[in-house]
């Protein structure tokens, strides 16, 4: 494992965790996507490039939507586990409320257009608008108005 | 003045300090923006607590390193790491090559033994917005599938005292503003030397990449040679000045010590408040065939839509027409008058920024940056 390799993965490891988790609500997943995006870049990019960083956090989201749009098995071992525990452990009732608010999300995050999802797992990761726009690929000044769209959406759907 | 949009509404939540004088006092006056802006806030607001979910996760990378190793996935076909910009490797860089492809501009005029053989095919005098989608240009073929690009010499970068010491290094005829806006930051001066770069023809590649490349006959193994600059550049207000944006200040202190690693879409992302650009006007020269045997050779790209067919037909002449290209999706253009020169003002569809380019003695001349059309239009016209 090359040393170049090793210093982009503790520098940005966190980072990509942390966006595929506002996508995916899930930590365990979370690290599984990051772990597959850090396997894609190595295959076909250097390190040392430049847009490393920018492009580990586009394909976080990218890989967290899909994640979250192809499952399906997991929705299904919720809706045991949530029966299941409701019926055996009175007083869990908020954890599965919880856990619904948390489907709810992902589920309005996985019908928004890719980059309006793009742009709000991005920037609640913590990502300044300049990073963001590197991300996405778009101009700074743009980061407001895709912003501002995605989050009108992403209310709306969930409100559904 | 028109109300602010909700784009830069919401911006102005996060960068407060990005809000140019005359909207933050447009906003003070305004009840509809204050509304408006009341209303962005509010759901900025619920969309962060459903954002921020079951709270944040740090992860640590070293198990997750040590998974990765043990696991057997040994990533070790990471490359030794090249450092040369690779060109069209970012999605921002190739609607880039896609401008100079579209216009095949802004190249050299060499300085060399070469020159004598060089008929110079492209000194532009004028200029004529060319607009286009971003999802075209993004999809136009990369340059690198029809020949080899070569830097002949590379441009030198340099700061600036003053004005008249970047005077005296360029040899550009420089104007300045003398009305300028309250609240621009502090100025900065940088210079670059004019560079020089050319650009080989090679049908054989183009086949080779295949999707419909292909290079005609008469161009195989003819040159173009660019010349651009030199270049001033005044900046105002820049990202150094605003300290919490860390980030930003670091990529451009990169592209500033480290000019041939610069990340264009890093460095577009971190311009200031204000920014005056005069540059040498570019020229292309050629070892052979005519500007207009390129033109026809454009015209026959995969991908090109019929819409940006015609635009590059209605140019005009295209030897001494700079053609600038302009970003439907993105901003819009109206031709202008500074000070006798026609110009075109450009400005972005959320209202965040605008700017005007035109063309004087010999010199492309620019002002942009996050101010109204009518602030930077005053600006360039007051440039003596």
């Amino acid at each position: 494992m090359s040393d170049g390799f090793e210093r982009l993965f503790n520098a940005e490891y966190p980072r990509v965790v942390s966006i595929a988790n506002r996508v995916v609500r899930d930590r365990a997943e979370a690290e599984d996507v990051a772990q597959e995006v850090f396997l894609a870049f190595s295959r076909k990019h250097s390190p040392f490039a430049d847009y490393a960083p920018a492009w580990l956090h586009r394909a976080a989201t990218n890989a967290a939507l899909n994640q979250v749009r192809g499952r399906r098995r997991r929705e299904q071992r919720e809706s045991f586990s949530q029966a299941g525990a409701a019926s055996a452990e009175p007083g869990v009732d908020e954890l599965i409320v919880q856990r619904e608010e948390q489907r709810a999300v992902r589920e309005a995050l996985a019908r928004l257009p890719k980059r309006s999802a793009a742009v709000l797992a991005l920037r609640s990761s913590g990502l300044t608008y300049a990073e963001t726009a590197a991300a996405l690929g778009v101009g700074v000044g743009q980061v407001g108005t895709m912003l501002r769209r995605a989050e009108a959406r992403l209310l709306k759907e969930v409100r559904k | 003045m028109r109300h602010i949009s909700k784009g830069a509404l919401r911006q102005m939540l996060d960068q407060p300090q990005l809000l140019a004088p005359k909207r933050r006092a447009h906003l003070q006056s305004c009840a509809k923006c204050r509304t408006v802006a009341a209303a962005v806030v509010a759901d900025a607001g619920r969309v962060a607590v459903l954002m921020e979910g079951s709270g944040k996760v740090t992860a640590d990378p070293a198990p997750a390193l040590s998974a990765l190793r043990s696991g057997g996935l040994n990533p070790l076909s990471v490359s030794s790491g090249s450092r040369s910009w690779r060109f069209g490797s970012r999605p921002m860089l190739r609607p880039v090559l896609g401008v100079a492809l579209v216009g095949l501009m802004g190249t050299l005029l060499v300085g060399t033994g070469v020159a004598g053989n060089l008929i110079k095919i492209f000194e532009p005098d004028k200029l004529v917005a060319v607009p286009v989608d971003i999802q075209t240009l993004s999809s136009l073929p990369d340059l690198r599938n029809y020949g080899e690009i070569t830097m002949v010499s590379e441009p030198t970068f340099s700061a600036a005292a003053n004005m008249a010491d970047a005077a005296r290094l360029t040899g550009l005829t420089l104007l300045e503003p003398v009305k300028m806006p309250s609240g621009v930051g502090v100025e900065r001066i940088q210079v670059a030397s004019a560079g020089t770069a050319s650009f080989t023809f090679d049908a054989a590649r183009a086949r080779a990449a295949g999707d419909g490349n292909a290079v005609p006959d008469k161009l195989d193994g003819s040159s173009l040679f660019l010349q651009a600059g030199p270049l001033v550049v005044q900046t105002f207000g820049g990202p150094a000045d605003r300290v919490e944006d860390l980030a930003v200040a670091e990529q451009a202190a990169r592209a500033a010590s480290a000019p041939e690693q610069v990340d264009l879409a890093g460095l577009l992302s971190s311009l200031p408040d204000l920014m005056i650009v005069q540059m040498k006007s570019p020229v292309v020269s050629s070892n052979g065939p005519t500007v207009a045997e390129y033109r026809d050779a454009l015209l026959t790209l995969p991908n090109l839509s019929p819409a940006l067919k015609a635009q590059i037909e209605a140019v005009g002449d295209p030897s001494t027409t700079l053609p600038l290209p302009i970003p439907i999706d993105l901003a819009s253009s109206r031709r202008v008058d500074i000070n006798g020169a026609a110009g075109l003002a450009v400005g972005d569809n959320t209202g965040v920024g605008s700017g005007v380019v035109w063309q004087s003695g010999g010199v492309v001349r620019a002002v942009a940056g996050t101010l109204a059309e009518d602030e930077v239009l005053a600006i360039a016209r007051s440039m003596r």
